[in-house]
């Protein structure tokens, strides 16, 4: 959806993916999981793919962290007019403690959110 | 148990909840329903312990050396702080208030001094401050807290005899030359069939572990030293390092963990609720009056958040209150409720940072 309207509007289109790291590891080695980043590239890849199938040519970036947390502050860096976001949130414990992703970042973000189902 | 460490893991993920902290919940929920005993499994006690001796080294082996000696001053103060303050306030409320014995009191200061250096890196991480000064301020003042619990287990609770010389030489000789040696030797055996580098680690871990045990201290500190040492050849040659934190997480730490689970009395929990909140708040309480003061001079805005994460604590914690199990100084009732203080510790803090006092995004 992201990538049709970017074509719409003639705007510039940046796929963001977060490599959720676990927040109460054992050993500091446990964050550094370079197959996460792997993994990271495959998925870039593939959004990347379909939005060029779409007629945009999107830049790529990959953030390690907590999802809203890196969502929002790779908003305030670069600024873009919308954040499109899908709705589905983390699960489980943190989910019920820590509330879904898109809710931090439709409450915290300073520009505009759409959010796709 | 090793069915019990895979479910562990598959649990881990879908809640999103530390797998060390399922491994420990599953081992108590297996201890309390089957009655099955750490004591009566000779190899358990074997896997646990090397478990425990493997995951330090590997917590010292993650030190930056270089961030350490280019703020040293305000990493010991911190640090320092952040051991001292509650293992004093612990030490002497388990003694004075609750009349624990003395060296159980002691045990119990040791055990909830801890910080989880590798939350504490996962929010610094988050936040992108991990490669400032700052960053690198706050996970030295980890690194030095752990060293005094390290050195703490290793020092106060041993019977010396003759034998200590020989495990003070041992790390002395370590530190002077496992540096050269494994820059020698670890490139030289790289790529070779059968792991010789994995090998060549662990043989010293052993050794130097093997030395504790014979002198009457703890290998905690030897083998965190040995981490500390190495981190640098290590960096140098990181899939090494990597190797043998495969082997430590997917086979070692947990029996080390499901077995701290399994010498968790239930009742003991039940009827001790009110005394591990109560330790809960002294150790939180004391490490903000060790840490926060300091925090605020070096750090400044954030202090309140990183004094909550280094308020954290599982592994050291963990290895502590079941050093003091085995060798008799504390029972299991004081075990129990030590063991669910450390946990809460991991969890809480973390829980409050993040939700009430995390940085500005």
């Amino acid at each position: 959806m992201a990538s049709e309207m970017a074509k719409a509007l003639g705007a510039e289109i940046t796929i963001l993916h977060v490599v959720e790291i676990e927040e109460m590891p054992t050993l500091i080695g446990e964050a550094e999981d370079m197959r996460a980043d792997e993994d990271a590239q495959i998925v870039l890849g593939m959004a990347a793919k379909l939005a060029k199938g779409k007629g945009v040519e999107p830049k790529i970036a990959v953030r390690r962290g907590h999802p809203a947390n890196q969502i929002l502050r790779f908003s305030d860096a670069y600024s873009p007019q919308l954040i499109v976001l899908g709705t589905r949130g983390v699960t489980g414990a943190k989910g019920i403690l820590m509330g879904s992703v898109s809710t931090a970042v439709s409450r915290k973000a300073r520009v505009s959110i759409m959010l796709v189902r | 148990m090793l069915a019990l460490a895979l479910g562990a893991s598959i649990l881990s993920i879908r809640l999103g909840i530390s797998v060390a902290i399922i491994e420990i919940c599953l081992g108590m929920i297996l201890g309390n329903v089957m009655d099955i005993k750490v004591v009566d499994h000779e190899w358990l006690v074997f896997l646990a312990g090397l478990g425990s001796v493997v995951l330090t080294f590997l917590a010292g082996a993650e030190i930056d050396p270089e961030a350490m000696r280019k703020n040293l001053k305000s990493s010991l103060l911190i640090g320092t702080l952040s051991f001292l303050a509650p293992f004093l306030a612990a030490w002497w409320f388990c003694y004075l208030v609750l009349g624990w014995g003395w060296e159980a009191a002691m045990l119990a200061g040791v055990a909830l001094s801890t910080t989880s250096v590798a939350v504490v890196y996962i929010v610094l991480l988050e936040t992108g401050i991990n490669r400032t000064d700052t960053g690198k301020i706050i996970l030295s003042s980890c690194f030095v807290t752990d060293l005094g619990t390290a050195l703490a287990l290793s020092t106060l609770f041993i019977t010396p005899n003759i034998y200590f010389v020989l495990l003070v030489a041992a790390i002395a000789a370590s530190t002077l030359i496992m540096p050269r040696l494994l820059d020698w030797v670890l490139p030289r055996l790289k790529g070779r069939s059968g792991e010789p580098e994995v090998k060549l680690l662990l043989f010293f871990v052993v050794l130097l572990g093997v030395t504790a045990e014979v002198s009457g201290s703890h290998a905690v500190l030897p083998a965190y030293v040995l981490g500390l040492v190495v981190s640098n050849s290590l960096s140098k040659n990181r899939d090494v390092l990597v190797k043998v934190r495969v082997l430590a997480l997917s086979f070692l730490t947990p029996f080390f963990f499901i077995s701290a689970g399994l010498s968790i009395s239930f009742p003991a929990i039940v009827a001790g609720a009110g005394l591990i909140a109560v330790l809960f708040a002294v150790k939180v309480g004391a490490k903000f009056i060790g840490v926060y003061p300091a925090s605020k001079k070096y750090i400044g805005k954030d202090a309140t958040y990183i004094t909550l994460l280094m308020s954290t604590g599982l592994t050291f914690g963990t290895i502590s209150s079941q050093y003091g199990l085995n060798s008799g100084i504390i029972d299991q009732d004081q075990f129990s409720v030590l063991i669910v203080t450390v946990l809460l510790t991991a969890v809480v803090p973390t829980v409050i940072a993040q939700k009430w006092y995390a940085p500005e995004v």
